[in-house]
């Protein structure tokens, strides 16, 4: 069931309607019954996987939990958080890398000269179990480190992963933040039901409106043929719109229904195109998977703590991880890549960058505009490094953007600017104004708020492009 | 937070009501150039005149333009050959995108098959029209259109519904008759009265009332609905309603429809056959008379009866006086006679119920083709109509 299609709009209205019935108890249960629903709607087999990893990590965490109120050394706790980290990694790594890995090492080997004919099993890759698994390990490892408590309620646990707003495609939720809002009694207040329609509404309207739009400009430019660099440049706008609503907009649906429920998910995005630079980019996008590939794999790996050498090899290491984390190819492997070498020149560059800054006031604002102008576009290689489905379009891509512009198409770029200017206003609003709920101004009456959402609701009904699946779906 | 005065609730719900109704005005302008302020809607399309209901001379809806004699499509050329295509919907092209209504395609695969631009298809049909109520018009078309060729392919269970019409008419006309009795009538008991009056009294009522509201207020009165949501809001609906639900929906139309009329035909009615044969006859006759070669085209539909049985259900609404298996009797009945017909006459008869794959990829719904089914059943058209054109294209070179 995903967000965008009919069965969604009908049911969550019915899940609201009888949350809002229940005690607290009783709506932990009903919420739990109605995410196992929402996720065997998909498909129910792929629930096994989820409820074991959930299962292993619950009972390790309680082991754990009790080893640590034992006063044992950590080695005792440590066998069980790496049974959980097996699990989880296990799992994820036969869903979604075993045939990539299979037919990687098969071509290696027959260009080296062998014949091989390695196994592989063509699985379905079981939706959000990149987001799940790395739920399911915060927690334990968070446990492991003394950071929260173990649960020793098994539905609770359940709950916090399976929880149908964030389970398929995030925002990834630390237990530490969304375990005492399973526990505790929730209160759902007149604001929070103002921010969740908000957030709905503007998260429908980034998907539907904007992303389903632009998917129109930029499905035929990612191929083997690369076309004119007029295409590539204005599709691969149109490409960083569309992914950006994309991901934003089923972020924000999640935390506006999460919202409406008394539940409050992580921010996810901050305005990531105003980055200016790759560090800052990292801030802004996808803040909770950074986040976590930042506690917990790079803080780990020494971070920033050692000399300059081993922090670029963290940076690498880390941001190639968080590449393939998105996707087994090695297109998104590349991807990363890219990201941890522009994080690497961030860190090389960043003292330069300070002393050659003008003083002035204008001139500052001038600076900043061309270092968000730079990262916008080095963003926006990345993206055909995460859109190209293969190495020689990622070359025919790049050949054809040097290559000069030899066709001007003003058609193609109007409707990509058509549908890009909504966002660009309020995001300049957003940023300008230092809020990012874009309507919280005292001196909007009410009546033209409403006026503002109706608008929305109606462009979100009537006018949004062909429905697509939500690109992080397939992670 | 304060509390929110109530006034300003019903300020915010009438802002957005406003909000929406503007924006779907604007929407309407800016997609199809439609007027702002007066209304819109599918029935600007129709004008009604002494002979019945037609369509409007220039008159236009979204993708549809009407010419000045009111069929869909361009102004008539002179010296060309030209095919009127006489039917419903199917024929109207409602599930079609512009220019893709079959005889739009026809008329495209003939001028290219022949090489030249001397043929034109005529589309002089309208949504909801049938074969016995168009009879009366038939000369008028003649004289408007002058057509060389016509194809007629009627859509069979609104045929369906002059049968209903005409039991509907025996009803009354044997309700005002004397019963033909030799002796007073003996009086019913008042239990019996009292009960009758019971039954009989409310549903008359809520029949006249249905018919009012239906066929009246909201269809046809010179004063439409004037909120364009309420349009776009049916067919979003249309598009999320669940298909249990949409079920439901329609057996329940279905009943209402039994019931109100009091019309349910197990098996084809025995009328049917009868009097479209006498229809079909009558209007190869208005068109033979004047030298024009006649076409029977039989009616494709995609259900079979193992098919999917929500689509038969979908279709049983636009015919709800019999069971699906009834309806399915009357199309393949209807169809036979209309292959008899073209035997006895002489008409040329291309069987599209048997030659269009019963597809549901060629189809909008159970028998309105989509762009796909148009041009299958306009390539069928052309095969068979290519022999005639040519013959006349050559005698007019002769000429």
């Amino acid at each position: 069931m995903l967000f965008n299609s009919r069965e969604f709009v009908l049911f969550l209205p019915a899940v609201l309607a009888v949350y809002y019935l229940l005690p607290h108890r009783a709506q932990n249960r009903f919420l739990l019954a109605a995410s196992i629903f929402f996720y065997a709607s998909w498909d129910w087999r792929f629930l096994a996987p989820l409820l074991a990893s959930t299962t292993i990590d619950y009972f390790c965490a309680l082991k754990m939990e009790s080893s640590i109120l034992a006063g044992e050394a950590p080695a005792r706790r440590k066998k069980f958080l790496v049974i959980s980290l097996v699990t989880n990694l296990g799992l994820l790594g036969f869903f979604k890398y075993f045939d990539f890995f299979s037919g990687s090492m098969q071509s290696l080997l027959h260009g080296m000269g062998f014949h091989a004919d390695l196994w592989t099993l063509r699985v379905i890759l079981p939706v959000g179990i990149s987001f799940y698994t790395f739920q399911a390990l915060s927690y334990t490892i968070d446990v492991y480190r003394g950071e929260i408590h173990a649960t020793p309620h098994f539905f609770d646990f359940l709950l916090c992963v399976i929880y149908f707003p964030h389970l398929v495609a995030g925002p990834i939720q630390r237990a530490r933040s969304l375990l005492p809002q399973v526990v505790y009694p929730r209160k759902v207040t007149r604001e929070q039901i103002f921010e969740g329609i908000h957030l709905i509404l503007w998260g429908y309207f980034q998907k539907v409106v904007i992303a389903d739009n632009l998917s129109r400009s930029t499905g035929w430019i990612f191929t083997d043929k690369a076309p004119d660099a007029f295409y590539v440049l204005f599709g691969t706008y149109a490409f960083a719109v569309q992914i950006f609503c994309d991901f934003s907009g089923y972020t924000d649906i999640a935390r506006g229904v999460a919202k409406l429920m008394g539940f409050e998910f992580m921010l996810n995005f901050n305005l990531p195109y105003f980055a200016k630079n790759s560090q800052d980019f990292w801030r802004r996008w996808h803040i909770s998977l950074s986040t976590w590939f930042r506690d917990y794999l790079y803080v780990p790996l020494g971070g920033n703590r050692s000399g300059a050498a081993r922090v670029s090899f963290n940076l690498l290491i880390t941001m190639t991880i968080a590449g393939l984390w998105h996707g087994a190819a090695w297109h998104f492997v590349l991807w990363g890549a890219y990201h941890g070498a522009l994080l690497i020149l961030h860190r090389a560059m960043n003292p330069l960058l300070s002393r050659i800054a003008p003083a002035s006031a204008i001139g500052r604002a001038g600076w900043s505009a061309a270092r968000i102008l730079v990262m916008f576009h080095l963003t926006c290689y990345g993206w055909i490094l995460f859109r190209a489905p293969s190495w020689p379009s990622i070359v025919a891509l790049t050949r054809s953007l040097f290559h000069g512009f030899h066709v001007f198409q003003p058609e193609f770029a109007f409707w990509i600017l058509v549908f890009s200017a909504p966002l660009v206003a309020i995001q300049m609003i957003q940023y300008f104004g230092g809020k990012l709920y874009f309507l919280d101004y005292s001196w909007i009456p009410a009546e033209a708020r409403a006026m503002i959402y109706a608008v929305f609701f109606y462009l979100i009904v009537f006018r949004g492009g062909p429905p697509q699946a939500f690109i992080y779906f397939q992670f | 937070m304060n509390r929110i005065p109530k006034w300003r609730v019903v300020a915010c719900a009438l802002a957005v009501m406003a909000t929406l109704e503007i924006c779907a005005r604007v929407d309407d302008w800016l997609s199809f150039r439609a007027p702002l302020a007066s209304r819109y809607g599918f029935e600007l399309l129709y004008a009604n005149d002494q002979l019945g209901r037609t369509g409007a001379p220039h008159a236009k809806f979204e993708r549809f333009t009407l010419n000045s004699l009111g069929y869909l499509g361009p102004e008539l050329r002179t010296g060309t050959i030209r095919i009127a295509c006489i039917g419903a919907s199917e024929t109207f092209g409602t599930f079609n995108s512009e220019d893709k209504e079959y005889p739009r395609q026809l008329e495209r695969l003939l001028n290219q098959a022949m090489e030249t631009n001397s043929v034109q298809v005529v589309n002089a049909s309208m949504p909801g029209n049938s074969l016995h109520n168009d009879l009366k018009r038939f000369p008028q078309l003649v004289d408007r259109v002058h057509p060389d060729i016509v194809v007629l392919y009627p859509s069979l269970a609104i045929f369906g519904w002059a049968v209903v019409e005409a039991k509907l008419q025996e009803q009354r006309k044997t309700r005002l008759q004397p019963a033909k009795t030799t002796g007073p009538p003996p009086r019913p008991s008042l239990a019996r009265r009292v009960a009758g009056r019971l039954i009989r009294t409310p549903r008359a009522m809520i029949a006249r009332v249905y018919v009012f509201l239906r066929y009246k207020l909201l269809a046809f009165s010179p004063t439409p609905p004037m909120l364009r949501l309420d349009r776009k809001s049916t067919d979003v609906w249309n598009r999320l309603e669940p298909r249990a639900v949409s079920a439901l929906r329609f057996k329940a139309s279905i009943r209402f429809e039994q019931w109100r009329t009091r019309t349910f035909f197990p098996h084809i009615s025995d009328d049917a056959a009868p009097m479209f044969r006498k229809d079909l006859l009558a209007a190869i006759d208005v068109f033979e008379s004047r030298g024009i070669r006649v076409v029977l085209a039989s009616h494709a539909n995609s259900i079979t009866p193992s098919g999917d049985p929500f689509e038969l259900l979908r279709w049983s609404t636009y015919y709800p006086y019999t069971n699906t298996a009834g309806l399915l009797e009357l199309e393949n009945r209807l169809n036979e006679v209309m292959a008899e017909v073209a035997r006895e006459r002489g008409a040329l008869f291309i069987d599209t119920a048997h030659r269009i794959p019963k597809d549901p990829r060629l189809f909008g719904d159970f028998v309105h083709f989509n762009d796909e089914g148009a041009a299958v059943m306009a390539q069928l058209l052309a095969a068979e109509l290519r022999p005639e054109i040519e013959k006349r294209l050559a005698d007019r070179a002769n000429r």
